[in-house]
C-alpha cells in the first residue's frame, strides 16, 4: 500500500456501501412512482427518480472533485464554509419557505436548497478544524465553550426553524465531544432525562418521584463514604423530582401540537381526531406496508401500499416503507447491516487518523449518519416518534444526497492522505 | 497522541440501535400476521359480479322470462368536483331533491367508495347518460340485470324480485348482501336458491383514492359467477297470455292443469298486471299503485282466494254417493223444485224428473244432491250423523278439498272443508244432523275452495282416481345437470267404474245441460257449471271441466267473481281456453264468443288506464303531483284540473257503461 507520496487508495468498503445505497435509493424512488407500465415520458424530469438520478450524477462529479482537492484546501475552507452556511441558515428566516411547519427551504428557482443539510457537513468540518488547532487539549473552560458554540449555533437556528430532526442530529455531536474527552456522564444524563420524560408522560409523577427517592436513597446509603458521589446523587435526585413535575408543562407548552401528537402516537396515548386521521393513520400505513412485506418481501416493483400512495411521502422520509414492503425482513436487515458496516468501518478509519482533524471530522460524520438512520428507520416502524428527517443516500432530495456525498467523499479523501500529516 | 475513549460510546450506540431496529422489524415483519391482512384490505377491492338468473321457458320451449341489462350509476363522494346536478336531473329524469338527499346519505355512509346513486337505469336512459359520463369524473357504473317478461303475462305465477331485507340477509349464511335482489313471491321465490346462481368476485387493486389500478394477481384469484338453473315450466305461454286477456276487466282466476302430470298449463289471477312493472327503476312506485288498488291485483287468486265451489262440488258428491252405495247410479228422483229442510227450502232450477245420476249432474239438480247428502249422513249403517259426516268428509278430502295441494308457489291457502270437530264446536256434540248443514251438499255453506283445488278435483275425475301434486316447474337444467321437482301421486279410494258414470254426466252437462255454450266442435269437453252464492254481491260464475273426454289433456277451473251464472262467463272462458290449448285456434263459429268475452268489463277500467302508461310516465305523474303541491297557486289549479278531469272521466265511463249495457240487453 505504501507509495512514495504517502497516498493510500480510498477505502473500498465505504465506497462500496455508498454506491450500494445511492443505487438502491434511485431504485426505490423509482419503485414508489412506477405505475405498472413504461410510458413515453419515462425519462421526463418530472419524475422524481429521474431527478434523483441527475442528483446522483452531480454527486458523483462532486465526489471526484473533492477527491481531487488537496486536504489542506479542505482544512483551509472549513471556517469560511461554516460561516457561509451559517449565513444561509440565517437567510432561511428571511427567504425561507415553510413545509409542514418546518421552515428550512430556500427556493432557488430551479431547485430548493435545504441549508440545514449542508450545515451538518460544515459544522463537522469546523469542529474538526477547531480540534486541529495545535494548542487544543479540550480541558479549559474556554475550549469547551468554543466547541459547544460551534455546535450550538446551527442547533439553535434549526431549532428555531422547527426542524426537530436536524436538532437531534446536532445533539449527536456529543458523541464526538465524548470521543475527545467529554465525560460519558453527559450522554448517560441525556438518556436518563429521556427515560424520565417518557415515564412521567406515561404514569403519575408522584409514583416516579417515590421510586426515584427510594432508588437514590439506597444508592446514597451504599456510597455514603464517597462524599463527592453522594453530592452528585443528591443533586440528580432533586433534579429528577423537579424535572418530573415540569415535564408535562414543557410537553404542553414548548412542543408544537404536531410534535405532541407524534409523541402521543408512539406512547399509545389517546389521540385527537385530527391526529388519528393524520399522523396515526400515516404511521399505521407505514407499519402495514413494512409488516406486509413479511420475510422475503413482495418483490421489487410489487409493493402495493407504497406504490398506491397509502403511505405518505414514500419517496422522501418514508422511503424505508417501500424497501421494507418490497424486500421484506431479509432486505431490511441487509440494509441496516450495510449502514452498520459503513459506520463501523468509518469509525475504524477515524481511529487510524493521525491528525485530530481527520479523526474528529470522520467521527462527526459517523454520528450524523447514525442519527439520521436510526431516527428515520425507527420512525417508519413505530419505534420512535415521527420526525421529518431523510434516510441518508436513499431518500429523494438533492440537498440531502449532495451533503451526504460531501461528507463521505471528504472522509475518504482525508483517510487516503492520512499519513501525510505526520511527515 | 490518541486521547479520550478510544473504543467510543458511539460504536456501542450503533450496535445497540441496529439491534433495536432489527428486533422491531422482526416483530412487525415476521411475527405479526395482521399487517398482511390489513394491507390486503387496504389495496384489494372485492367487486361482485352478479350471475345471470335462470331463464324460464314454457312447455314448448319459448322463453317466457329472461334477463335484461340495466345499470347502476355510482358516485364516489370524495371525488366530486363541481357536480352539474341540473344536467343529471334532465339526463336521468329525476329531481334535485332526490339527488341532494341521496348525496347526503352517501356522504354520511360511504364517502370513499363508489356508491349507487341511481339504481337500475334502463338501457335507453343509460345510453343517453353515457355520452355525458366524462363530464362527471366522480361517477361510474355497474351492470346489473333485471327480469323481463316476454309475454307481459304470468305475474301471479312468476312473482317478483325485491331488495333483500335484513332478516333474509341474516338467514342466508352470507349469500345475500344489502342491495341484492331476492325472489319474493311466485316461483321466483320457491326456486330462488336454484334460479339465482352463485355470485362471482373480481379482486381489483385500488390506490388510496380508490381508483382502479389493475387486477389483483392478474385475476388469478377471481371467482367467476355461476349462472342459475334454467327452468322449463309446464306453462303454455300463449295459453297464459290468452287467459289473461280473456279475464281482462273481470275479477277471478283460471287454473289449467295437465291431468296426467299435474303440470300447470295456465295460472291466471285477475285483475292481472304486466309483470315488467315490478322490475327495474320504478318498481317501488308501481308496487305502491298496485298495492293500493281496490281490486287487489297483488292477491294470488288461484291459490289464495277462497270461493264456495257451488255446483262444481256435485261431481265429487256424486262419486261419494256411488262409492258408499247410498243409491245406485240409476236411482230415480223427482224434483219438486226444491228440497225442504224444516221451514227452509233449498230451491232448484225447476221441476224435473231425474232418472239417473248423469241427469242430475246435467241439470245440476239441487234437491237430488240434497237428498243424496241427507241419505249419506243419516244412513242407518252409521251410528250417528257425525260418523256419517266423517265418512263423507274422508271421501271429499281425497279430492284435495280443504288441504294444501303442494303447488310450487308460496302462499297456498288450505281453504275449508269443515270437519266434524268444527260442527261439534259450532252446534254442540250430537246436536246437529244432515239437515243442519245441508248447504254443503251443493257446495255452499261452510265449504270454501281455491280455484286450484277446483281444477285439481277435475283432474282427478279426468284421471279416474288420482292426482299428481300440481307443479309449475317441469324440470330445471344447468349444463348437463337435470333436476325434477318431487311429484307425489295421490289415489282416491273410489272405484274407477263410478268415474265413468260421472264423466258421462259431465259430458252431458256440456252437450245438453247447463253449459251448452261451452261446446267445442270436434272435442268432447266435459265439465260442470257452478253458481256460487256469496255475501259480496252477485253470484260467482264458476266452471270446472276437462277435455277431451277419452284422453284428457287439460283440466280447467274458471272463477269469475260476481258475474252471475256459471254458464254466462266461466263456461265460455273455460271452453275458449280448452279450445285454444287443444286446437291452437278458435273456430270461426265461436269467434263471437271470444269477442264477447274480450269486451265485457265487469270492473271499472281505471286500473287498466294506469297500466297503459309507461312506468316512466307514472313516475313523472307522481313527480308532477309532488311539485304541484309545493306551489299553492299551482296546487289550487291542480285540484281544479284534476276534479275536472275526474268528472270528465266519470262522464265518459257512464257513457261507456250505458252503451255496453245497451249492447248486452240487445243480445
Amino acid at each position: 500500500m505504501d507509495n512514495k507520496r504517502g497516498y493510500d487508495p480510498i477505502d473500498g468498503t465505504v465506497l462500496f456501501c455508498y454506491l450500494f445505497l445511492v443505487i438502491l435509493g434511485i431504485m426505490s424512488v423509482f419503485a414508489t412512482e412506477y405505475n405498472g407500465s413504461f410510458s413515453s415520458s419515462f425519462f421526463s424530469l418530472s419524475h422524481n427518480y429521474m431527478r434523483q438520478f441527475i442528483f446522483a450524477i452531480i454527486s458523483g462529479l462532486m465526489f471526484i472533485t473533492i477527491l481531487g482537492f488537496d486536504r489542506r484546501i479542505l482544512q483551509f475552507i472549513s471556517y469560511p464554509m461554516y460561516a457561509l452556511v451559517m449565513l444561509l441558515l440565517l437567510s432561511v428566516f428571511v427567504f425561507g419557505e415553510r413545509t409542514k411547519g418546518d421552515q428550512n427551504w430556500i427556493n432557488l428557482g430551479l431547485f430548493k436548497l435545504q441549508p440545514s443539510e449542508f450545515a451538518k457537513f460544515a459544522t463537522a468540518m469546523a469542529l474538526a478544524k477547531y480540534f486541529d488547532t495545535p494548542s487544543m487539549r479540550f480541558v479549559t473552560r474556554k475550549e469547551h465553550l468554543t466547541a459547544y458554540a460551534i455546535i450550538g449555533l446551527p442547533l439553535l437556528m434549526v431549532a428555531a426553524q422547527g426542524d426537530a430532526g436536524s436538532c437531534l442530529v446536532f445533539a449527536a455531536f456529543v458523541f464526538v465531544l465524548n470521543r475527545e474527552g467529554l465525560s460519558e456522564l453527559l450522554i448517560y444524563l441525556g438518556l436518563f432525562i429521556i427515560t424520565i420524560s417518557i415515564l412521567s408522560l406515561l404514569i403519575n409523577p408522584y409514583i416516579i418521584i417515590a421510586i426515584s427517592l427510594v432508588l437514590f436513597g439506597v444508592l446514597i446509603y451504599w456510597n455514603w463514604l464517597n462524599k463527592q458521589l453522594v453530592k452528585i446523587l443528591a443533586i440528580v435526585m432533586l433534579g429528577t423530582c423537579f424535572y418530573t413535575f415540569s415535564v408535562n408543562y414543557l410537553f404542553n407548552n414548548i412542543l408544537q401540537k404536531h410534535q405532541r401528537d407524534r409523541i402521543n402516537v408512539i406512547l399509545g396515548k389517546e389521540l385527537t381526531k385530527e391526529a388519528k386521521r393524520g399522523i396515526a393513520y400515516n404511521l399505521n400505513q407505514s407499519k402495514i406496508a413494512i409488516g406486509s412485506g413479511g420475510i422475503i418481501g413482495k418483490g421489487y416493483l410489487h409493493g402495493t401500499q407504497t406504490r398506491y400512495n397509502y403511505v405518505p411521502e414514500t419517496s422522501t422520509d418514508f422511503i424505508f416503507s417501500a424497501i421494507g414492503e418490497e424486500w421484506g425482513f431479509i432486505g431490511s436487515v441487509v440494509l441496516v447491516m450495510v449502514y452498520v458496516i459503513m459506520l463501523l468501518r468509518l469509525l475504524l478509519l477515524a481511529e487510524r487518523q493521525r491528525s485530530p482533524y481527520g479523526r474528529v471530522y470522520i467521527y462527526a460524520v459517523v454520528a450524523i449518519i447514525f442519527m439520521h438512520v436510526f431516527i428515520n428507520i425507527g420512525m417508519t416502524i413505530g419505534l420512535l416518534p415521527v420526525i421529518g428527517i431523510p434516510l441518508p443516500f436513499l431518500s429523494y432530495g438533492g440537498s440531502s444526497l449532495l451533503s451526504f456525498t460531501f461528507m463521505i467523499a471528504t472522509a475518504l479523501k482525508l483517510d487516503s492522505e492520512r499519513r501525510m500529516t505526520m511527515r | 497522541m490518541l486521547r479520550g475513549n478510544e473504543s467510543g460510546i458511539l460504536r456501542k450506540a450503533i450496535i445497540v440501535a441496529a439491534c433495536m431496529l432489527i428486533l422491531k422489524l422482526f416483530f412487525i415483519q415476521v411475527l405479526s400476521p395482521n399487517y398482511k391482512l390489513k394491507a390486503r384490505n387496504n389495496v384489494i377491492k372485492k367487486v361482485t359480479i352478479y350471475p345471470s338468473r335462470g331463464l324460464i321457458y314454457d312447455r314448448k320451449g319459448k322463453v317466457m322470462v329472461y334477463n335484461d341489462a340495466v345499470y347502476d350509476i355510482l358516485i364516489q363522494w370524495n371525488l366530486i368536483k363541481d357536480l352539474d346536478t341540473l344536467k343529471l336531473c334532465s339526463l336521468l329524469n329525476t329531481d334535485m331533491n332526490y339527488i341532494r338527499k341521496r348525496l347526503d346519505e352517501i356522504k354520511r355512509t360511504t364517502p370513499n367508495k363508489p356508491t349507487p346513486i341511481f339504481k337500475l337505469i334502463d338501457q335507453q336512459t343509460f345510453a343517453r347518460f353515457q355520452e355525458h359520463l366524462f363530464e362527471f369524473p366522480a361517477m361510474s357504473f355497474q351492470i346489473r340485470t333485471v327480469r323481463k317478461f316476454a309475454y307481459k303475462s304470468g305475474a301471479a305465477v312468476f312473482g317478483y324480485l325485491s331488495e333483500v331485507t335484513q332478516n333474509t340477509i341474516d338467514k342466508s349464511n352470507g349469500f345475500y348482501e344489502p342491495g341484492d335482489y331476492v325472489g319474493t313471491t311466485g316461483i321466483e321465490r320457491f326456486y330462488d336458491s336454484l334460479l339465482r346462481g352463485t355470485k362471482g368476485y373480481s379482486f381489483q387493486v385500488v390506490d388510496v383514492k380508490n381508483t382502479y389500478k389493475g387486477k389483483y394477481k392478474d385475476g388469478s384469484e377471481d371467482i367467476a359467477p355461476i349462472a342459475g338453473w334454467d327452468m322449463v315450466s309446464g306453462l303454455d305461454a300463449e295459453l297464459q297470455a290468452y287467459g289473461e286477456k280473456l279475464m281482462e276487466g273481470k275479477i277471478g282466476a283460471i287454473v289449467a292443469i295437465e291431468p296426467s302430470t299435474g303440470e300447470i298449463l295456465a295460472f291466471v289471477s285477475s285483475p292481472s298486471y304486466d309483470p315488467n312493472l315490478l322490475t327495474g327503476r320504478y318498481r317501488r312506485q308501481n308496487f305502491n299503485i298496485l298495492y293500493r288498488n281496490a281490486n287487489h291485483p297483488l292477491l294470488n287468486r288461484p291459490i289464495q282466494a277462497m270461493y264456495p265451489p257451488g255446483s262444481t262440488f256435485k261431481a265429487a258428491a256424486a262419486l261419494a254417493m256411488l262409492q258408499e252405495n247410498i243409491h245406485e247410479y240409476n236411482w230415480q228422483w223427482f224434483c219438486p223444485g226444491g228440497y225442504r229442510v224444516g221451514n227452509h227450502v233449498v230451491k232448484c232450477h225447476g221441476v224435473h224428473a231425474i232418472p239417473d245420476v248423469q241427469s242430475a249432474l246435467q241439470h245440476s239438480c239441487n234437491s237430488y244432491f240434497c237428498k243424496v247428502y241427507n241419505d249419506f249422513i243419516m244412513d242407518s249403517i252409521f251410528a250417528s250423523p257425525a260418523i256419517g259426516y266423517q265418512k263423507w268428509w274422508d271421501l271429499m278430502s281425497e279430492f284435495g278439498y280443504g288441504k294444501k295441494l303442494g303447488i310450487d308457489i308460496n302462499g297456498e291457502k288450505r281453504a275449508n272443508l269443515p270437519t266434524v270437530a268444527y260442527y261439534n264446536k259450532a252446534f254442540g256434540e250430537g246436536k246437529w244432523k244432515a239437515s243442519t248443514i245441508i248447504s254443503n251438499s251443493i257446495g255452499q255453506g261452510e265449504v270454501l275452495t281455491t280455484p286450484l283445488q277446483i281444477a285439481n278435483a277435475m283432474a282427478i275425475i279426468a284421471n279416474k282416481g288420482f292426482y299428481i301434486s300440481p307443479k309449475v316447474c317441469q324440470y330445471l337444467v344447468k349444463g348437463k345437470d337435470y333436476r325434477k321437482p318431487k311429484t307425489e301421486k295421490h289415489f282416491t279410494t273410489i272405484d274407477t267404474l263410478y268415474y265413468r258414470y260421472v264423466i258421462d254426466g259431465l259430458e252431458k252437462v256440456v252437450q245438453s245441460g247447463t253449459a251448452r255454450v261451452a261446446q267445442i266442435p270436434g272435442i268432447n269437453f266435459c265439465g260442470k257449471t257452478g253458481t256460487a252464492q256469496n255475501p259480496h254481491g252477485k253470484d260467482h260464475s264458476i266452471f270446472a271441466g276437462f277435455g277431451p273426454k277419452e284422453n284428457p289433456k287439460i283440466a280447467i277451473a274458471v272463477v269469475v267473481e260476481n258475474a252471475g251464472f256459471g254458464a254466462s262467463y266461466a263456461a265460455p272462458i273455460a271452453s275458449l281456453m280448452v279450445e285454444k290449448y287443444l286446437n291452437d285456434t278458435i273456430s270461426k263459429k265461436r269467434l263471437y264468443l271470444q269477442e264477447r268475452m274480450f269486451k265485457v268489463k265487469l270492473i271499472p277500467n281505471e286500473l287498466e288506464l294506469e297500466y297503459q302508461k309507461t312506468p316512466q310516465q307514472l313516475y313523472l305523474d307522481s313527480l308532477a303531483k309532488v311539485k304541484a303541491k309545493k306551489d299553492s297557486i299551482k296546487r289550487v289549479k291542480y285540484v281544479q284540473d284534476s276534479t275536472k278531469k275526474s268528472q270528465e272521466k266519470a262522464l265518459e265511463e257512464k257513457k261507456k257503461k250505458d252503451s255496453t249495457q245497451l249492447k248486452t240487453t240487445q243480445r
